[in-house]
């Protein structure tokens, strides 16, 4: 197996070229997983930790660029207040050693419909930017999960960055785990609210992680967002029920089916009162 | 003769010696030795359940880069079955023949150059079978069951009569699930035969018995067998058997003539090493509309391998925790295709306590009384079937001072009486009353001629903290600070000790180490009383002590003089004693044994929409006789209490139904308590030295797990009113 390490990320995408077979490998908190357990053995392995570019991000016109390759300790550290949301689910991910490794671009490269942080992604109406040899391109999140543990990369590309809006209204996050810590999520769900925007998506309760676009239709047009007052307990149960029906959960070990969907009704109703307290706060001190 | 009155270094916290080697990674765990051309084994496991090899082509894993030999059915001499133990039988021996008992049993060992050649060569091995239909659960109607494996069921009185006299019963059937001991270290072999003698690195509980075993196995004598094992990244008893992988590294390493180390993956100590076995347990109870239990009735089956055997008898505890005129217990087994089960961390009593102690809390419930005083009024002033006086009992004190640190007596009496946001907050109990244990024990005490002592045993240290406290009651007795005292412990080439399990090794061995050091003193005393040149010339015994690090007169401390200066006068480098220690007989004492008592005070927060269970606080007492070291005692109380939290709401490890294959035996999908799962433990010791045992101990390594999942289950149904007779409480048991 070859260990490729190239320095910057031209040189990166040249590679990736040639050995499409490469695999990339940041925070390696999935890739060493796979490799001690032989359930991969690739030809090489194309080491990401040193191209400098990947590890930044920067901020204009309201927009975060989130390099692949910043951990989610420096993201929870340095881009907790205007990406809250993302922030919340990177704080859920693992452990610190965990955190201090893996990166949002792995996360997106593993594609699991359980990672963390994907209905953040999704809810926010975050854009994927790939690079290859070929040039780069920016994908909407949704059109990036493609299947089980499958997504849109072509195997000369990587994975860039991702472009996120700050948050200037209600942004929540929230899972389900058997457990306080270094738990997978048995279901999990987010919900963005700023202004004109309404955004929700489920993790862990489907092949892939979905919004929710009923439910985000139903907030868009029945939210009162000209006058916030808080909102009735028959708003939130239908609301729930809309984030319900769109799953299509499996039994595992973790949890039954039924159990998820029930429970992202609850995540639902919940996350939708904080996130539009939130909102109803940053409303009222601009006006 | 005696020895310093109490110093304060018995009993103290004191940190463990053997710390700093351990964080600095100079504590030689067994997969950390290795030996100059030593070779690397990795195993190939079965993938069905049962049934027989019918091909076994090992050509591919022969060929593969540094592969030295291949072991199969085939090339394995027939290997006579290990010995009868004091804990039963050993493991069958490994590859004698083409049966399959379960899935994940050793089919072949590869071993080669690196351990990374050795793995990828085992995946090279093409096994055939010609699977048979495994029995996998109890209600299976073939199942072979065995009824009351150990004489242990116990009839008291007339049960059918008791029960049909109370004002109230309870009847129920609880379930608690497999659960794998995982400790930490992953378990490990390395072996190395130099002609006849055999030297073996094992990952074991109890160095002497793996001895036996070996040198049983391979017909070698004892003598030249030697098992080191002087420190362990945990057992929890995985470690009290020599497993069948112990054997096939043994017989590797004189196939290739070179050393060969093995060491288990994380998925293979899920099949290899043993686990707690799953069970059923039905209890009734009748108690009169006081209060007073007239009849507790309790059977028990789980579930055993085919061909092997382990002492698990969940129901024996509740014959003897509550003063109970009419009492049946009974215990049964079913055979299946499952990996041998083995001793867990409080082995029976962890699931039996459950059974009882949640029905305790129906029974409760159903009387409208408080939990804790159903108890009170049931306590076992005397030995419920002896009829003999405790050899110590704090059980009491344990309930008092629990309930006063926890705040129980501000608990509403009635379920769902509070909620805080869409938390509901509940306040459960139980009471544990662990069975004594104790085996003969030698051990050596040396002083040596820099003044200084060692004490020399092959019983090990598990990890609980028995290099501190033989240092520290060496010391004590020898009048030595703690620095000039030294163990050295696990090589089964020293003095014969028991296995470091049972919660029993802490007295055996420690009386063992108090008699060598009695024994020493003594000789020590001879020396200096028939020596004109001694300031203790002619002394009665009686008036000297041992303090100072040597002999003193009492009250006169000036005069004496020092280990170092005795054997220094009279040419000796060193001068040693060996010391034993045999259990006591209830009868000859007229006393019963006690083992250790205790009681949890657990408080549970349970998110009313989302079934999930927080434990929010627990509140421990125990009473474990004399506690040799406050600090390394209440580690083991606050360990069992987080293992007891595990059980309660996360272990479980889960068996394919069709296939027998274990569906979660990684780290990842078997849980275990986190950091962020435990809250802050209160632990506190109560009770006086037990009578019964030279040093007054009462071993604590499990009584603190044993009880918390009552406790835990009885604050859920505080919580929420909804009873869970099943571990462990996932999130879908509480909607
Ligand atoms: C103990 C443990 C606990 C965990 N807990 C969680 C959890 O709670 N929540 C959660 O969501 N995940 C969890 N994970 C999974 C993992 O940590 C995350 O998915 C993490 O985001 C992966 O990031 P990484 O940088 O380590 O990725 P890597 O392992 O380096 O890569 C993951 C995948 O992405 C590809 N990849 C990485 N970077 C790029 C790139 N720039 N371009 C193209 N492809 C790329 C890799 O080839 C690989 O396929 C856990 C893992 C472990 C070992």
């Amino acid at each position: 197996m070859d260990f490729l390490r190239p320095t910057t990320l031209d040189e990166a995408l040249a590679v990736k070229a040639q050995r499409p077979d490469a695999v990339p490998i940041a925070g390696g908190t999935d890739v060493m997983v796979e490799l001690n357990f032989d359930h991969r053995r690739p030809g090489a392995l194309l080491d990401l930790t040193r191209i400098g570019e990947l590890a930044e991000w920067s901020s204009s016109d309201g927009q975060i660029s989130l390099g692949a390759g910043v951990s989610y300790t420096r993201l929870i550290g340095e881009l907790g207040d205007v990406l809250p949301g993302l922030a919340m689910a990177a704080r859920t991910v693992g452990s610190p050693q965990i955190r201090n490794r893996g990166t949002v671009g792995g996360n997106l490269g593993a594609a699991s419909p359980a990672g963390d942080t994907h209905p953040v992604l999704l809810a926010t109406g975050a854009r994927v930017e790939l690079a290859s040899v070929r040039g780069r391109r920016t994908l909407a999140a949704e059109d990036f999960y493609t299947g089980v543990k499958r997504n849109a990369l072509e195997p000369d590309e990587l994975i860039t960055a991702v472009h996120l809006p700050i948050a200037t209204g209600g942004e929540q996050f929230a899972k389900i785990g058997t457990r306080n810590a270094m738990v997978i999520a048995v279901c999990s769900f987010a919900i963005v609210l700023r202004d004109g925007h309404a955004g929700a998506a489920i993790g862990s309760a489907a092949p892939t992680p979905r919004r929710v676009a009923e439910a985000e239709r139903f907030l868009l047009d029945e939210l009162p967002w000209d006058a916030p007052a808080p909102l009735a307990d028959s708003f939130k149960r239908r609301f729930a029920e809309l984030v319900a029906a769109a799953a299509t959960p499996i039994d595992d070990v973790r949890g039954s089916a039924a159990y998820r969907t029930h429970a992202l009704g609850v995540l639902a109703r919940r996350t939708l009162t904080w996130a539009w307290d939130t909102y109803r706060g940053s409303a009222r001190a601009c006006a | 003769m005696s020895t310093a009155e109490d110093l304060p270094v018995l009993g103290a916290p004191v940190d463990r010696v053997d710390g700093p080697l351990k964080v600095t990674g100079q504590a030689p765990y067994p997969s950390d030795v290795d030996l100059p051309g030593q070779a690397h084994a990795a195993l190939v496991q079965s993938t069905i359940a049962a049934g027989r090899i019918t091909d076994l082509d090992t050509t591919e894993a022969e060929k593969a880069p540094g592969v030295l030999a291949v072991l199969t059915h085939h090339t394995v001499p027939r290997l006579p079955r290990g010995p009868m133990t004091s804990l039963g039988v050993s493991p069958p021996a490994p590859l004698q023949d083409d049966r399959i008992r379960h899935h994940g049993q050793h089919v072949a060992l590869v071993v080669a150059e690196s351990r990374e050649q050795a793995t990828a060569a085992a995946r090279l091995v093409r096994v055939e079978y010609a699977p048979a239909d495994p029995v996998l659960d109890f209600d299976d109607p073939r199942a072979v069951s065995v009824d009351d494996p150990w004489g242990l069921d116990s009839h008291r009185g007339d049960v059918d009569a008791g029960l049909a006299s109370a004002d109230v019963t309870v009847d129920a059937v609880y379930t608690t699930p497999d659960n794998t001991n995982n400790p930490l270290g992953l378990f490990s072999t390395l072996a190395a035969w130099e002609g006849e003698r055999l030297t073996v690195y094992d990952a074991t509980q109890w160095p002497a018995m793996v001895r036996e075993t070996l040198a049983e196995v391979f017909g070698v004598p004892e003598v030249s067998v030697r098992v080191l094992s002087p420190f362990l990244g945990g057992g929890f008893g995985a470690g009290l058997r020599a497993w069948p992988h112990v054997i096939l590294a043994v017989q590797a390493a004189r196939d290739v003539g070179r050393p060969v180390k093995l060491v288990l993956t994380r998925p293979q100590m899920f099949t290899s090493v043993g686990h707690r076995p799953k069970g059923v347990q039905r209890v009734r109870l009748g108690a009169t509309a006081d209060a007073t239990l007239v009849a507790i009735e309790h059977h028990s089956t789980s579930l055993l391998a085919v061909e092997d055997d382990d002492y698990e008898p969940f129901a024996a505890g509740s014959a003897v925790a509550y003063a109970c005129p009419h009492v049946v217990t009974a215990d049964r087994q079913v055979r299946a295709n499952v990996p041998a089960p083995v001793s867990m961390r409080a082995p029976a009593h962890a699931q039996g306590n459950f059974a009882l102690e949640s029905a305790m809390d129906e029974l409760a419930c159903a009387l409208d009384v408080d939990p804790l005083e159903l108890r009170l009024r049931n306590h076992a002033d005397v030995h419920p079937a002896l009829g003999l006086p405790w050899s110590s009992n704090a059980l009491r004190e344990c309930y008092a001072v629990g309930a006063e640190r926890f705040g129980w007596s501000r608990r509403p009496a009635r379920p769902r009486s509070r909620r805080d946001g869409h938390w509901l907050v509940g306040q459960g109990m139980a009471g544990v009353s662990y069975p004594w244990y104790q085996a003969p024990s030698l051990a050596r005490v040396t002083v040596t001629a820099d003044g200084g002592a060692t004490v020399a045993s092959s019983g090990m240290d598990i990890g609980t903290g028995t290099y501190t406290v033989l240092t520290q009651l060496c010391a004590h007795l020898l009048g030595l600070p703690l620095e000039q005292v030294r163990s050295d412990l696990g090589d089964s080439d020293l003095p014969e000790a028991p296995q470091a399990g049972g919660s029993g090794l802490t007295s055996a061995l420690g009386s063992a180490v108090a008699d060598a050091c009695e024994r020493l003193l003594g000789a020590l005393l001879e020396l200096v009383r028939d020596d004109p040149e001694s300031p203790l010339h002619g002394s009665d015994p009686e008036d000297v002590v041992a303090a100072g690090g040597g002999l003193r007169r009492r009250g006169d401390p000036g005069r004496g003089e020092t280990y170092a200066a005795i054997l220094a006068r009279h040419g000796r480098p060193q001068l040693g004693a060996d010391g034993a220690s045999t259990p006591a007989q209830p009868t000859e004492l007229g006393m019963a044994l006690a083992g250790a008592f205790g009681a949890h005070f657990a408080e549970v927060r349970v998110d009313e929409d989302l079934g999930l269970v927080r434990v929010s606080r627990v509140t421990t007492v125990i009473d474990g006789g004399r506690i040799l070291n406050e600090k390394t005692a209440r580690s083991q109380v606050i360990g069992g209490v987080i293992g007891g939290i595990g059980m309660a709401v996360f272990e479980d490890t889960i068996t394919d139904p069709t296939t027998g294959r274990i569906a979660n035996a990684t780290f990842g999908d078997y849980l275990v308590p986190v950091h962020a799962d435990v809250p802050d433990l209160d632990v506190t010791f109560v009770g006086e030295p037990d009578r019964a045992s030279a040093l007054g101990v009462k071993g604590v390594g499990e009584v603190g797990l044993v009880g918390v999942a009552a406790a835990i289950a009885n604050a859920v149904h505080h919580a929420t009113g909804v009873r869970v007779r099943s571990l462990p409480i996932t999130l879908d048991a509480l909607l």
